[in-house]
């Protein structure tokens, strides 16, 4: 018998011995990992220093320091088996996943959406049973994908996030999960493609979904924001009575819910913009004012001004229209998505007026104030309109050419920019008008390079094929018709150009500028 | 006026009369405590972890993270101190006073004779201890409640906290010189534990300006060393580095070691002039 006691006695302490190591093992692996994860972030902080905007090579070197944790822990990460060594496993599973992530986050500001792309597939394969490191990889995989201009497969992605997570409800309405934002996401991207029935189809989509998570009954704070996000999409897509009816659903919540009554300058901000889709104008430039009047720190206080200025506009009030977007422009933090519009609509009621002279002034303001907005890169064009409609063609071509320095200095400043594609398209537009044919066909080669995969670069090849057609240059014709087939074959362009190709290469596309 | 006279020549004689043999039984805690340090400081590795994790882990889950663990080392130092001080202490402290002492009453410094003392000591020195840390403990929960809010409310932010520290240091050192004498009376030869830790307080009441003086004169060095970890540890680790937190500790750690020694044999040479005179 004692024997065999002694025997029991020394294995359990060797797997005791042996769990209790694996356990100390894992602590220390993930010390490490932490460690290192932290020596990743001081790298970065230096590495930044001195530079306002750093630039891929620089970023590329930032990706470089937190892929250290990738190439050093190596899954399974810890050995052994058991609760704590699972959970440890899980641990530095999760801070090996958010340096790679952030390697992949890099990796897309470096402007390279590939390497992006091959960073979050990873952290995937690593996350197993951790869904907020399978959310954030399934996130990184979208961006990386929009990166690629594979929107299709990014879209599909983020319908598949859709089914795969539950939204978490938020402590409070200053917090949102970013999963809600994904319908609007997906919305804006197929705008972005140009395809407007796709857009219109996901925002049914959009709201399907919301819909489906109010009929789980999600606690009021959770409940709320879809609410809010409900009645802004069916205000979209032109539902006004529906939109009301969520509105007044969310009115008697946040009656009912202290905890949701940050909510009101919204519920009274989307009141007045069903008001204005009903065209009760009157009512809703009264909400209007209400909003403006009783929240003013608000952002949809900005927002409310702007409404009610197109209001005034419609309704032939050009100096009310006016005295709301100055109001906008003199705020203290103008809203960054409203005050761009603001200064452009300004502009246009001032030229309408007949006070060109501000309205210029203003229109050549607006890329410099506002160098990341549609407004930015719409004001110079807007300028060379105005003279085409004056019948002044040296004015419009002057201001031409200050449109196409315009658009340059942009893309000096800020080459990655999600307007660089139509600052691009807008200097081919404008050497094209401006008969410099050499300066155009560069541009196509440019967006042909930096551009491949945006539905714009399809016309800029044919627009290139044209002009090069027509410059007897047949061979170059027929290589940008060849790239339209080959690289968009999907593009309602590519069938019209095959027909061309048939019949007998640049001569078709020439034949159809003449 | 004399004791102060008696304080301040006895801080010289210590300093003039060092001697290894009387110092080393400190040594032997700070290398324990070096370890400690150092195991603390390499919890990336597995021997670090398995020797100072489970201490580490006694001041909550973040202490065996990093950075958070540097924040916690000084707290997590304070405990295995504290432990080494009333385990370990108990024995050599005494040793080291028996030691002193032996040059007094004509026996070898490293015999037998002065092993037995500080065996004898060990009882009254060890409750001495814990009512001494049980004192600090209650001195600090104390602080908290109560001069520290008026503090904050009345200077606010970092003043308050760096007043808050002066006034916890002054009040740890009071409690301190008046628990000094208990090993001291602890290893004479006619001395029971009861006689020795009540003897000793009383000495401690009695003559505590003097120790005070004896206190603040060599302990501000590690002191002027601890303050920034205890008052802005996490401003070392987010703006420096974590491991400068460590690098300080051990400093403090060695310091900390020679001030105990000193302060002991100049506590105990005023002892001896006070017995002297009272005699």
């Amino acid at each position: 018998m004692r024997p065999l006691r002694l025997d029991l006695l020394a294995v359990a302490s060797l797997l005791l011995f042996a769990t209790g190591c694996s356990q100390l093992e894992g602590m220390a692996t993930r010390y490490r990992a932490e460690r290192m994860g932290w020596e990743a972030q001081r790298a970065e902080t230096k590495i930044r220093i001195g530079k306002a905007e750093p630039d891929s090579a620089t970023m590329l070197k930032i990706r470089a320091e937190y892929q250290k944790l990738r190439l050093t822990f190596r899954p399974p990460f810890v050995q052994g088996s058991g609760k704590a060594v699972e959970q440890l496993r899980r641990d530095i599973a999760r801070q090996v996943g958010i340096a790679e992530l952030t390697a992949s986050r890099t990796a897309l500001y470096a402007h390279r959406p590939d390497l992006a792309l091959e960073s979050a597939r990873w952290v995937a394969s690593i996350a197993e049973a951790d869904t907020g490191l399978q959310r954030e990889s399934d996130v990184a995989a979208v961006m990386a994908l929009r990166g690629l201009r594979r929107y299709d497969e990014a879209i599909a992605s983020m319908r598949a996030m859709l089914d795969r997570y539950p939204p978490i409800a938020p402590p409070s309405l200053a917090q949102e999960d970013q999963l809600l934002s994904i319908p609007d996401a997906i919305v804006e991207l197929r705008g972005e493609m140009g395809d407007s029935a796709g857009e219109e189809k996901d925002r049914a989509y959009a709201v399907a979904y919301y819909r489906r998570i109010l009929a789980s009954r999600p606690p009021p704070i959770l409940e709320s924001q879809v609410r809010a996000r409900l009645s802004r999409t069916l205000l979209e897509m032109g539902d006004a009575d529906a939109a009301l009816a969520e509105v007044r659903a969310l009115r008697k919540m946040v009656s009912a819910t202290p905890a949701v009554r940050s909510l009101e300058p919204e519920l009274l901000y989307t009141e007045a913009r069903i008001r204005g889709m009903q065209k009760s104008y009157k009512e809703a430039l009264a909400l209007y004012a209400g909003v403006v009047k009783t929240y003013p720190t608000s952002p949809f206080a900005s927002r409310a001004l702007l409404d009610a200025a197109v209001i005034a506009e419609r309704t032939n009030d050009d100096a009310g229209a006016i005295a709301r977007y100055r109001e906008i422009l003199n705020r203290p933090k103008p809203d960054a998505g409203v005050a761009p519009v603001a200064a452009y609509r300004m502009a246009m009621v001032n030229d309408r007026m007949g006070n060109w002279e501000e309205a210029k002034q203003i229109l050549e303001g607006i890329p410099v104030k506002y160098p990341r907005s549609r407004a930015g890169v719409e004001a110079p064009i807007a300028i060379v309109e105005h003279y085409n409609r004056a019948h002044q063609p040296d004015a419009a071509k002057a201001a031409l050419l200050k449109a196409v320095e315009t658009y340059r200095s942009m893309l000096a400043q800020d080459s990655g920019s999600v307007y660089a594609t139509v600052y691009r398209w807008n200097i081919l537009r404008a050497y094209t008008t401006l008969k410099r044919w050499n300066d155009a066909l560069a541009t196509v080669d440019q967006m042909a390079d930096l551009d491949r995969g945006a539905p714009i670069t399809v016309e800029a090849l044919f627009q290139g094929a044209q002009i090069a057609g027509a410059n007897d240059d047949k061979s170059r014709s027929n290589k940008y018709l060849q790239k339209i087939v080959v690289e968009y074959p999907g593009s309602p362009r590519a069938g019209q150009v095959r027909e061309f190709l048939k019949q007998g290469a640049g001569t078709g596309a020439s034949r159809q500028k003449k | 006026m004399a004791d102060f006279r008696s304080a301040r020549a006895g801080i010289r004689e210590a300093v003039r009369g060092f001697h290894l043999p009387e110092y080393l039984p400190f040594a032997w805690i700070m290398l324990a405590e070096l370890l400690f340090v150092y195991l603390a400081s390499n919890l990336g590795k597995t021997w670090g972890m398995a020797g100072a994790g489970w201490i580490m882990r006694t001041a909550g889950e973040p202490a065996v993270h990093y950075p958070a663990s540097f924040v916690f080392l000084i707290s997590a130092y304070a405990r295995v101190e504290s432990f080494l001080f009333a385990v370990a202490g108990s024995f050599l402290i005494p040793l080291s006073l028996a030691r002193i002492q032996a040059a007094m009453i004509g026996v070898p410094p490293t015999g037998s004779e002065t092993v037995r003392r500080a065996r004898g000591a060990y009882r009254a020195t060890f409750l001495g201890y814990i009512i001494n840390l049980t004192l600090l403990i209650a001195w600090e929960l104390l602080l908290q409640a109560g001069p520290r809010r008026w503090f904050i409310a009345l200077l606010g932010g970092f003043k308050a906290e760096i007043l808050t520290w002066c006034v916890g240091v002054l009040g740890a050192f009071s409690i301190a010189a008046i628990f000094l004498y208990v090993p001291i009376r602890a290893v004479e030869e006619e001395s029971s534990p009861r006689v020795a830790l009540w003897g000793g307080i009383k000495e401690g009441l009695r003559l505590f300006g003097p120790t005070l003086l004896i206190l603040l004169t060599f302990g501000w060095p590690p002191l002027l060393l601890l303050a920034p970890l205890q008052l802005r540890p996490s401003l070392i680790v987010t703006r420096f580095r974590p491991e400068l937190i460590a690098v300080f500790i051990a400093i403090a750690v060695g310091l900390t070691s020679f001030v105990n020694y000193f302060i002991y044999s100049a506590a105990a040479r005023l002892h001896r002039v006070n017995r002297g005179s009272a005699a």
